[in-house]
């Protein structure tokens, strides 16, 4: 026979384990609704991002973009140019996620004149019939070099 | 009297704030009907994909969805087609439904007494095991 305690304690740490390994199979039990954002290189990778170009080339990227909602979402990444006089949009990216889900797709950037410039991704959400800014925002700054043959 | 009213003035001037903060921040869908397709997508398949019914199917369906969004192609037709789909795979679950919901429920019960059932298989074990050999010795 096993005495009491010794019965309690193999009970107790039983719970404990129990708890531990219940959150992901008892579904009320999960945290609040979140997104994630980032700008990912040209290869899909974070790190060793190419932020200097010549006029006239194209930057690629990839944006990253996760769902860690309860529910299913149509999420958009807005892309837009800006350096210190005007503000222009490559384009907008919408894709529907799953819970707990991710997608990653490229994106081409025309570089045409030389300057300073700030790529930003900003991301949206669809509510009901309304985008809605999420908040969250991926910055890269880039510099782009009079080209050697370029007037 | 004077700060009661000033207060509501400046409450006033806060909620109509507010809801100007929030005009500017959304933006009015025009009447886009791939995205009503895609929104439609979501609600039907959002059920099913958290019951983990006919996951391989749902991700496949998504892929579709997201690949006609992210290359421009959206044809209506396509999209049409998704939105079948997914009523199918909608239905399906619907009909699934009890039977998902009970073996939910069942999974949780059964982690709940398992606490209890470890309690008395303690003692009810070895027990069993030392009638067994004592039963042996004896023969």
């Amino acid at each position: 026979m096993i005495d009491r305690e010794a019965k309690a304690a193999i009970v107790a740490i039983y719970i404990v384990m129990l708890l531990v390994a219940s959150p992901p199979t008892i579904p009320f039990m999960s945290g609040d609704d979140y997104y994630s954002l980032a700008i990912l290189n040209h290869e899909c990778k974070l790190g060793g991002y190419i932020v200097t170009y010549y006029q006239g080339s194209t930057a690629r990227y990839c944006v990253y973009i996760a769902n860690h909602a309860k529910d299913s979402k149509i999420l958009q990444a807005r892309i837009i140019l800006a350096d210190a006089n005007e503000t222009a949009s490559i384009g907008n990216y919408t894709v529907l996620l799953l819970p707990e889900t991710n997608a990653t797709f490229h994106v081409s950037i025309p570089l045409n004149n030389p300057g300073n410039y700030t790529l930003a991704v900003k991301l949206y959400i669809l509510e009901d019939t309304k985008w809605e800014d999420t908040g969250l925002q991926a910055n890269l700054t880039l510099t782009v070099y009079r080209g050697p043959g370029s007037p | 009297m004077i700060y009661r009213k000033l207060g509501s003035i400046i409450l006033l001037i806060a909620m109509i704030t507010s809801n100007m903060v929030i005009i500017a921040s959304t933006q009015q869908i025009g009447q886009d009907e791939s995205i009503s397709h895609v929104k439609t997508i979501a609600d039907l398949l959002n059920e099913p994909y958290k019951d983990n019914f006919e996951t391989g199917e749902i991700t496949d369906i998504v892929d579709k969805v997201n690949k006609i969004l992210l290359t421009g192609n959206v044809s209506e037709t396509s999209l049409e087609e998704l939105v079948a789909k997914a009523e199918e795979i909608n239905q399906e679950y619907r009909d699934a439904r009890p039977l998902i919901i009970a073996s939910k429920y069942a999974k949780i019960l059964i982690l709940a007494i398992s606490p209890i059932i470890l309690y008395f298989s303690l003692d009810a074990i070895p027990c069993a095991i030392y009638k067994i050999l004592m039963r042996r010795r004896k023969q």
